[in-house]
């Protein structure tokens, strides 16, 4: 176990490094942020001496260089819309992030496993034409969409929830449940067809032969099944949540996470503050895929790390 | 409560399977009667209805399946009524499949497995029926029982998971055992230590069997009493010397001469001719007819009914075999 870990640490840490060259480069290719801080009226020699002060100036390569070396110290320079250091500002954004995304996907798991089970126990039977339309929907209807209609119907309409921004618990249930509908679709999705799956296997079959208990045999021998099954699905969706998701919801909610400030540091072209972002996103996903791999050997008796690695 | 004097009685069952293609009546007519203690052989080639016969035991037919007639009893109540199947099941009839590695769940121990079925059915805690597990695993044959009760199957040969299957299957003192295939998945060594610990449960617990194969060899030691099974229905039956010995059915002829040997010489294995019936489309006549080499144009049109010879014995033909002794029987598996 340990080597295994060793091995796959150091992998992530390879990955995140590549994360953070491809983001360098690219938020250098997509605009200027000099042009962004300065005022219209600003003069060349201004740009020039703002450039120099920013390192903007230096060759791509030497500037990629000083940033791998300084991020490995965490030290992700100052943010240029904010003119403090960049790490700073999102750890500040992020508990709330953590706390949106951490209640977004339990709902989008409890319900989604759920009605998952529900409709694979009876195929074909009506709950399971239901839950797979509410599924499909579930998965195919845009989060920014869903949240705007949210806002009409449950804020607007009905006034049973804030519009916008964060405090009590009742401004966390909107952006949440937006958050975790493509979630809760995925995972009823998954859970259905490895329920099926399950339900069909000989051993289950042997099981009823042998008196097993119907509820026994749903709850126990097929639903660790398709737990197991499910469990890879709910780590990508969690990294969706973390990754995607939240950045479209806090914008819509202007929930003050780090997606939300990820939206407002691209609009002003702070590619500091942007790879910040991504750094600590990157190192999130990664760990996720981890704990996901050492989640599966703990269900799985099958899987064993020293088969692994 | 229907008046039944046996174990389990099996009156003109009927199962049915609908496709899209036709309905396929999967057993046609079935009847017979397990006693206490007795040892029955269902013998049949694949797609002769036998395992259908052996899940409508359970009162378990899985949809699209369904009874289109007749009644099963156990001990007089039907076990048609899924409330009375389901407290039956594992209590009292219990059951050994064909695929011991594909019988258990593979993320379950075997512990686990064997425990849950006691928990539910005899009034005893987790840790008394874990007790009771382990002294099952030695009484079939298992060495160091308590380390193996918390490893899984793939842990285990198959041999040895038939063994943990068998187990399982007497954890509840059941008063019969149905065993379905139960060596087939199995190399040969293995089925025959397989097979004695089946039947010598079987004498010492004064179990009643019914042993489902499409193997002679495994009936032969095995059981007292036999059904030849064909396209659905009993087309001949009575104890296994009479039918190892003087087959009256043709089919009956045919399958003991398609039995591989090892005490005989013999150049080539005498197979069966043509195919069993497509089971959607049975026409009026004898549904061995096709194969038969002494179908007569009565056999086409007319279907011969089980009726009874001498003592015990039956058979559905209209030109049997008078007892033409058949050389060299089968013998039972591992005492050839």
């Amino acid at each position: 176990m340990g080597r295994y870990l060793l091995k796959r640490l150091s992998q992530a840490v390879l990955v995140v490094i590549s994360v953070m060259v491809v983001v360098f480069v690219v938020t250098r290719l997509i605009g200027d942020p000099v042009a962004v801080m300065l005022p219209l009226e600003a003069t060349e020699e201004n740009r020039a001496l703002l450039e120099s002060q920013l390192g903007l100036d230096r060759p791509i390569l030497a500037q990629l260089g000083d940033y791998v070396v300084d991020a490995v110290r965490f030290d992700l320079g100052d943010s240029l819309w904010q003119r403090r250091p960049a790490i700073d500002v999102v750890l500040e954004r992020l508990p709330p992030t953590l706390l949106l995304v951490a209640a977004g996907f339990a709902f989008g798991v409890l319900l989604g496993v759920v009605i998952g089970v529900v409709s694979g126990m009876r195929p074909g039977g009506w709950v399971d034409r239901g839950a797979v339309t509410l599924g499909l929907l579930g998965v195919s209807l845009p989060q920014f969409w869903i949240g705007l209609v949210f806002i009409v119907f449950f804020s607007v309409g009905l006034g049973w929830f804030p519009t916008s921004g964060s405090g009590g618990i009742e401004h966390l249930v909107l952006p949440a449940v937006v958050l975790g509908l493509p979630v809760v679709g995925r995972i009823a999705l998954v859970t259905r067809s490895s329920m099926i799956d399950e339900l069909n296997a000989q051993h289950v079959k042997d099981a009823t032969a042998r008196g097993v208990s119907r509820a026994r045999i749903v709850m126990v021998h097929a639903l660790k099944g398709a737990g197991i099954a499910s469990i890879t699905i709910a780590g990508w969706e969690l990294i969706g949540a973390l990754a995607g998701g939240a950045v479209v919801v806090e914008t819509v909610y202007a929930w003050p996470g780090i997606g939300f400030t990820a939206m407002q540091a691209i609009e002003r072209h702070d590619i500091i503050l942007v790879q910040a972002v991504v750094f600590v996103v990157a190192i999130m996903v990664v760990t996720i895929n981890i704990i996901v791999d050492i989640a599966y050997t703990m269900l799985d008796p099958r899987v064993k790390f020293d088969r692994v690695s | 409560m229907i008046r039944s004097d046996h174990l389990l009685e099996i009156r003109n069952l009927e199962v049915v399977f609908p496709t899209r293609e036709g309905t396929v009546q999967a057993v046609r007519g079935v009847s017979f009667t397990v006693d206490a203690g007795e040892s029955l052989g269902v013998v049949g080639e694949s797609g002769s209805g036998k395992s259908t016969l052996a899940r409508a035991a359970l009162g378990l037919i899985e949809l699209p399946g369904r009874i289109a007639g007749g009644e099963i009893l156990w001990r007089g109540r039907s076990l048609l009524d899924k409330r009375v199947a389901g407290r039956i099941r594992g209590r009292e009839i219990s059951m050994v499949s064909q695929d011991p590695m594909a019988s258990m769940s593979p993320i379950l121990t075997i512990g686990t497995q064997m425990t849950e079925v006691m928990t539910r059915h005899l009034d005893i805690g987790r840790r008394e029926a874990f007790t009771r597990a382990g002294d099952l695993l030695e009484k079939v044959g298992i060495p160091d029982p308590g380390r193996r009760l918390g490893q899984y199957p793939f842990e285990f040969s198959g041999g040895m998971q038939q063994r943990v299957v068998i187990a399982t299957a007497l954890s509840c003192d059941p008063m019969m055992l149905i065993a379905d295939e139960p060596t087939t998945a199995l190399d040969v060594t293995t089925q025959a230590q397989i097979l004695e610990l089946v039947s010598s449960l079987q004498r010492d617990l004064g179990l009643a069997l019914l042993l489902i194969t499409h193997d002679l060899g495994v009936v032969a030691g095995a059981c007292d009493l036999l059904k030849v099974l064909y396209a659905g229905e009993i087309i001949e039956s009575g104890t296994a010397d009479q039918l190892f010995h003087r087959p009256h059915h043709p089919y009956t002829a045919a399958l003991l001469g398609s039995t591989p040997r090892l005490d005989v010489k013999a150049d080539r294995l005498m197979a069966i001719e043509g195919h069993p019936p497509d089971l959607r489309h049975i026409g009026s006549g004898c549904s061995f007819t096709p194969r038969c080499p002494h179908a007569t144009t009565r056999c086409a049109s007319e279907a011969p009914v089980l009726q009874l010879s001498e003592a015990g014995r039956a058979y559905a033909c209209w030109n049997p075999l008078s007892g033409r002794e058949v050389q060299n029987p089968p013998t039972a598996r591992g005492q050839a």
